[in-house]
């Protein structure tokens, strides 16, 4: 009898599941959902360039929900669903894969993918976005500043697109003559050790947009100056927490641009008729402290990077424990 | 919508949870093979559609790797020399490179390509429940039959099986075979859903198969359905992969923070445990 109560409460629960978002849901409110993947200072730089460039356009008519998945696949499965059940009118999730989930699993009007690759939606009418930078102003600015660099170390993890990335890199590197050696990592642990085995006669070390090495930067990081070789990076989170320098655009920057993509398509256009790209404005982000450590003079790479005609930034670093 | 993406969910797992439930239910055997045996057959998949091979074609090739990664194990655990335990975490990492190695790089898309599940929405629910059906039919006949007995034998007591002149390895092996062909199917079909296959998409899934065993077994037994009817666990963990992915669900619904989550799915699967007969317990756990 005991057990049959429960059944009752089963109802209740239900009903206050699937009810209770729908009554608090705005009717007259335009949806917006970002969908992040994983837990990490770049992608909440991105959210909160796109939250900004959102509400300063509509202000209280655009309500943004922001879901992480915390690295969860299938947590992102039931957020990617949860979005379409519940009807927003874009949905913008961060990153290719996700992307390509959004794609495949709804049939969301607009998607707008922040920091994808330019072929993510292929012919579909329903997706545009942002494209994340490619390998040229990291290449340009290897030989502003190592004209005499023989050998790079490129090292990567298995994850996501990386394989794809580092084939590019190694690719294009090796047609202008430079070596490439190839350290690869699959899980974290596998970090202190492979970052250990850069080649003597190797003059940078080189990290892709890679989000498993990036967690574990300060290790690389200490690895590159031990060796009194720079350390080049891919954004400017890892940047302030180790890395010597790195060319890229601003987070917050690819939020905004996002953000205004979505303005338009909230606005009457189809974002088939969006074209889809990167952020114009490059910035050079320099800690000046670790190329110190990793043997590269600050000003050598102000004057590289401003002769390139990219912007320079220093970014904060935490001063160092007594 | 809110019950077809639960059931389109569920359905794709139901594979992986009736795997779990046979290796570490009727087996009695700590199978951690799983989360590398969900990326093998999802990257198989994908490695063979996209050089165009048919989708079903493809997945009976994915279901093959997975039962071919079984073999593997129970070979490691013939006859004691290496635990089960350490036999699983040792696949896992052999699995990881060779699932590198066959995919070529660590993401596969098949945005583009055909599936075996048909045009999202109803065509792919009737589809995935089609499958669902044939695949819980399945293991229901495997459960009653003579073979089924022998499996059940050999997570009992193995002995049992040796003074009855049988080999248990070779039920070891079977069981083992047909676990992680069943979890290599969920990966295929996850694949299919998702739009690609990825080297780290297997994380964490053989806590989702113990987690819905758990909570069906626990379901069981709680409405009284426990020895008399030697099915009813199978039943249980079909229920449990429907409610683990409603209450998933249903937290992300209620807008519960993500960080939250999986600690309200792991102190509902604690609480369930610590109010569970010992039996279950020893059922799952042993």
């Amino acid at each position: 009898m005991k057990r049959l109560l429960l059944i009752p409460l089963f109802v209740a629960v239900a009903g206050a599941v699937f009810f209770v978002p729908k009554l608090l849901d705005h009717r007259n409110v335009m949806k917006v959902g970002v969908v992040v993947p994983l837990e990490h200072e770049a992608m909440r730089a991105i959210v909160s360039g796109y939250r900004e460039e959102l509400e300063a356009a509509f202000g209280k008519q655009v309500k943004v929900k922001v879901q992480n998945a915390q690295g969860d696949p299938t947590l992102l499965q039931t957020i990617v669903d949860s979005y379409e059940r519940r009807g927003y009118d874009i949905i913008a999730p961060i990153g290719t894969n996700t992307t390509r989930m959004v794609l495949q699993r709804t049939r969301a009007p607009a998607i707008v993918g922040l920091d994808v690759l330019s072929s993510v939606g292929g012919d579909s009418e329903r997706v545009t976005g942002v494209v994340e930078l490619d390998l040229d102003p990291s290449l340009r600015l290897i030989h502003q500043l190592f004209p005499r660099l023989r050998k790079v170390t490129l090292l990567h993890s298995m994850a996501e697109n990386m394989g794809r990335q580092a084939a590019a890199f190694m690719e294009r590197a090796q047609a202008e003559g430079i070596e490439v050696q190839e350290l690869s990592v699959q899980s974290l642990s596998d970090l202190y050790t492979v970052s250990r085995a850069i080649a003597t006669d190797s003059g940078l070390l080189v990290i892709l947009k890679d989000h498993l090495v990036v967690s574990g930067i300060t290790s690389v990081a200490r690895a590159a100056e031990e060796r009194g070789i720079p350390l080049m990076t891919s954004d400017e989170g890892s940047v302030r927490n180790g890395g010597g320098l790195t060319v890229g655009n601003r987070e917050r920057d690819i939020g905004r641009q996002g953000g205004s993509v979505s303005v338009r398509i909230l606005c009457g256009e189809a974002p088939g008729e969006i074209r889809m790209e990167p952020v114009r404005d490059v910035v050079v982000f320099i800690n000046g402290r670790a190329l110190e450590g990793q043997g590269l003079g600050v000003e050598a790479v102000k004057k590289g990077a401003q002769q390139l005609g990219y912007q320079v930034e220093e970014v904060d670093v935490p001063a160092a424990r007594p | 919508m809110f019950l077809q993406h639960v059931l389109e969910q569920s359905l794709a797992f139901l594979p992986l949870t009736l795997g779990v439930f046979l290796s570490f239910v009727v087996l009695k055997t700590a199978d951690l093979t799983v989360d590398g045996s969900f990326v093998l057959g999802a990257g198989l998949f994908a490695r063979l559609v996209r050089a165009g091979v048919s989708p079903v074609v493809a997945m009976g090739g994915a279901i093959l790797a997975g039962c071919l990664a079984g073999v593997g194990v129970s070979l490691m655990q013939r006859r004691g020399r290496i635990s089960p335990l350490i036999a699983g975490i040792l696949a896992l990492f052999i699995l990881q490179s060779l699932n590198l190695l066959l995919m070529g790089q660590p993401n596969l898309s098949l945005l583009g390509y055909p599936t075996a599940l048909g045009a999202r929405g109803v065509v792919q629910l009737a589809t995935l429940a089609l499958l669902g059906c044939v695949v819980l039919g399945g293991m229901v006949v495997l459960l009653r039959s003579r073979l089924g007995l022998h499996l059940r034998a050999f997570g009992s007591n193995a002995t049992l099986l040796k003074l009855m002149a049988r080999p248990p390895e070779r039920y070891r092996m079977i069981g083992l075979a047909t676990s992680n062909g069943l979890v290599a199917l969920s990966g295929a079909l996850t694949a299919q859903m998702n739009g690609y296959a990825d080297l780290a998409m297997g994380t964490g899934v053989v806590l989702i198969g113990l987690g819905t065993v758990i909570i069906g077994m626990q379901l069981a037994h709680f409405f009284g359905r426990g020895e008399g009817a030697p099915l009813a666990p199978l039943a249980g963990a079909v229920v449990g992969v429907v409610v683990y992915f409603t209450l998933l669900a249903s937290l992300v619904e209620v807008g519960l923070p993500p960080v939250f989550l999986k600690m309200t799915l792991g102190l509902a699967l604690v609480a369930l445990l610590l109010t569970s007969q010992r039996r279950l317990m020893q059922e799952v756990l042993a």
